[in-house]
């Protein structure tokens, strides 16, 4: 401690007696000399925190120390707590800083405490930590410490708890026996999978139970179609066949060969001209789709010819003295005629060159222009090339078409004419000949259709297989999903089965230990009981009623520190078999304990001095002087490892003398103040 | 005579968490010690990491 509190400078180190051989820390104090202080001193440093007993927790600096100082300088109260946890050894200290004013009551705080944490691993090298607070929650969660350093004239509170309390306890055992770690485990896969199902909701079968079906409807029509185009295709197999029979048949007839020669060389001449048509159509769409791009850009060139002939006509092009061989003189400082262009020297043929730099083409301008050229010219020929072939196309169509209709006139003069000729074999014949032509023709154009209707089923297939690929993906997505969202809940439940495993169990071990350690303690027939929310309820088992009964301010005391005791007897026990299941670590517990004999009547001090050592693997307890003496002092004395004396200097003349007696030596708690102020000095008690 | 109760009371905490099938038992595990790290803190945001770790062990 340094001016911490009434402690003045820096004290001697506090050692707390090693857990083997003789495990207890006494500290022995008159009132008001700082047990609270030094019980306070723990928590302070870890935590920040201070207990209900400790008055003006702001006020951490030592008064005296403050006296002393000049004003203006800054002075210091820090503690500093050195432990033990697995492997490392830690120095934590927490330093409050504030500044001395004209006066020694006039203070100002210097911003809040400050925390500092070194450690050293097996290898022996000391380092800073960076984050204090979270190592020292590590060794012990906050919500622990006030049942590891207690104030014992509250502890019975343990026992007469409020709500509040109630909760605290309950955490505090959760986080003692790993039960903290299952529970937030069980919170978070629920929240886990509550995100997850909402990957759930996506797609219905039904969308893709349709699609399928209509899928399964087209194939079919499909397939039916295809079969419609190879009936007609038989058909107008057979129509030609049937054709070219009775064409046959018509030339074998004398009276009307020369005609049908004629309707022979009609067609072949029809077939030529169609082709030539379907040529010159083809042409023309392959010309337009390759070369029309260069109709549309006659503006641009015009555009391109204008800008030109205007920069020709202002001098810009060609451009005879570039630009950069301008820049290059005005850089040298030198004109082509040998006169420098000095800045100031020779300002104004610096100006004059200067102007020619503006009247200079940029020389990438000239190369682009050039290269642009090319390119313009040759989109012209494109442009001439079109035209040209285009005409062309359009002539030789116009031709055909008109040839064509010419045949066509013809071909149907024959066939009237034949028609109607004299000769029944020839009318009749020819009548059947223009049914059959008929039939190609409907034939050709259904065989047409049926093709145009597959293309149009084969395209909106093509679509439904998309569409149920979709579906697919997101099928095996929303599959997963609930196989994840599956897994949470088997997750949760065991976890939930764990943990209620792991309660029962721990409230039935501390029951068991609690009423252990009562029943070695207290002669009254009663046992304790934990409740659900783990508070506790003594019941008359001698009655034979279990119930309830009230009590008394010492009993409950009792068994607040029986409590206690199992808490740490048992977290010990669970940690050592409890395999993988994370928890906080296995430890030594201290326990610090300010006045735990206060109000308890003989026979509990007694007893409760002799099982303390039960209670903890290391025990430090504050007492006065009344609080010592006798039953406790009697118990206790075998078993202590280290011994301090609070000696409390007053500034009073007169003053009562209460002394403590150890190892054959006198100790005085009360002594006069050679200063101007209080204050207490811790001493270390050799003992023989 | 051996009560429901008793027998309730004797069964092992850690069970449950050992329990087939093997990714259950793998998200169990790597979730408990995920919760462990992050004890010393109250309110710890590690909701993205338990997703993470039930989408790599569920695939």
């Amino acid at each position: 401690l340094h001016n911490f509190r009434q402690f003045r400078g820096e004290s001697p180190v506090v050692h707390i007696a090693s857990p083997v051989g003789r495990p207890v820390t006494v500290c022995f104090g008159a009132n008001g000399a700082g047990k609270t202080a030094l019980l306070n001193a723990f928590s302070w440093t870890l935590y920040g925190k201070t207990t209900s007993g400790f008055l003006l927790p702001d006020e951490i600096v030592n008064k005296g120390a403050i006296r002393e100082a000049k004003p203006g300088t800054v002075v210091e109260g820090w503690v500093e707590l050195a432990f033990e946890y697995l492997e490392n050894r830690y120095l934590l200290r927490r330093t409050k800083r504030v500044r001395r004013g004209a006066t020694e009551n006039s203070v100002t705080e210097l911003g809040e405490p400050s925390t500092e944490l070194r450690w050293c691993g097996p290898d022996g090298e000391w380092r800073n930590e960076r984050a204090p607070d979270d190592v020292v929650s590590r060794v012990l969660p906050v919500d622990l410490h006030s049942y590891f350093f207690f104030d014992g004239e509250r502890i019975e509170r343990i026992v007469r708890q409020e709500a509040r309390e109630k909760a605290d306890i309950a955490n505090a055992a959760k986080k003692l026996v790993g039960l903290e770690v299952l529970e937030r485990a069980i919170r978070h896969v629920n929240a886990a999978r509550k995100a997850l199902e909402k990957d759930l909701a996506a797609v219905g079968d039904a969308e893709t139970r349709a699609l399928l079906e209509e899928e399964g409807k087209l194939e079919s029509r499909v397939s039916s179609t295809e079969a419609r185009i190879k009936e007609l295709q038989r058909n107008l197999d057979g129509h030609e066949a049937l054709k070219a029979e009775r064409e046959k048949r018509l030339r074998a007839l004398q009276s009307v060969r020369e005609i049908q020669e004629r309707r022979d060389e009609l067609n072949s001449e029809h077939e030529a001209r169609m082709e030539s048509l379907r040529g010159a159509q083809s042409g023309l769409a392959k010309l337009v789709s390759t070369r029309g791009y260069s109709v549309f850009l006659t503006e641009a060139c015009n555009t391109y010819h204008q800008v030109v002939e205007g920069m020709r006509m202002r001098g810009e092009l060609p451009t005879g003295i570039k630009r950069q061989f301008v820049d290059d003189l005005l850089a040298g400082d030198l004109c082509i005629c040998g006169r420098t262009l000095d800045e100031h020297a020779d300002a104004g043929a610096r100006s004059a060159v200067w102007a020619w730099r503006e009247k200079a083409g940029l020389a990438d301008v000239e190369e682009r222009t050039i290269r642009m050229g090319g390119e313009v010219r040759q989109l012209e020929i494109h442009r001439e090339d079109f035209w040209n072939h285009f005409d062309r196309y359009l002539e030789t169509a116009r031709s055909d078409k008109s040839e064509l209709a010419h045949i066509q006139r013809e071909l149907e003069e024959i066939s009237e004419m034949l028609r109607n000729s004299p000769q029944e074999e020839v009318s009749s014949l020819e009548t059947e000949l223009a049914r059959t032509n008929e039939a190609i023709e409907r034939d050709k154009l259904e065989k047409t259709e049926c093709g145009l209707l597959i293309r149009q089923m084969m395209q909106r297939l093509e679509v439904i297989a998309d569409e149920v690929r979709k579906h697919a993906a997101v099928e095996r997505k929303q599959e997963l999903a609930q196989r994840r969202v599956d897994a949470c809940r088997e997750v949760s439940s065991r976890l939930e089965e764990a943990k209620d495993r792991f309660e029962m169990q721990f409230r039935r071990d501390l029951t068991a230990r609690i009423a252990e350690l009562f029943r070695e303690i207290s002669y009254k027939p009663y046992a304790p009981r934990v409740q659900s929310d783990y508070s506790l309820v003594l019941v008359d088992t001698a009655s034979g009623l279990d119930g309830p009964v009230a009590a008394s301010q010492g009993e409950s005391q009792v068994l607040s520190l029986c409590f206690i005791g199992a808490m740490i007897d048992i977290a010990r026990g669970y940690q050592a078999r409890r395999e993988r299941l994370p928890g906080p670590a296995s430890a030594t517990y201290p326990l610090v304990m300010d006045s735990p004999f206060g109000s308890l009547g003989q026979t509990y001090r007694r007893q409760v001095a002799d099982h303390i050592t039960k209670l903890a693997d290391q025990v430090l307890v504050m007492v006065t002087n009344t609080q010592w003496r006798g039953e406790v002092e009697n118990s206790l004395v075998g078993r202590i490892g280290k011994s301090y004396v609070l000696a409390y200097y007053t500034t009073k003349d007169e003053f009562p003398t209460e002394s403590v007696s150890l190892g054959g030596k006198s100790y005085e708690l009360i002594r006069r103040s050679p200063r101007d102020y209080e204050y207490t000095v811790i001493e270390e008690v050799t003992l023989a | 005579m051996v009560t429901e109760h008793q027998v309730k009371n004797d069964l092992d905490p850690l069970e449950p968490l050992k329990r087939e099938p093997e990714e259950i038992r793998k998200i169990v595990y790597a979730v408990l010690e995920l919760e462990q790290s992050y004890l010393n803190l109250q309110r710890p945001h590690i909701n993205d990491d338990v997703i993470a770790i039930v989408k790599r062990e569920i695939k």
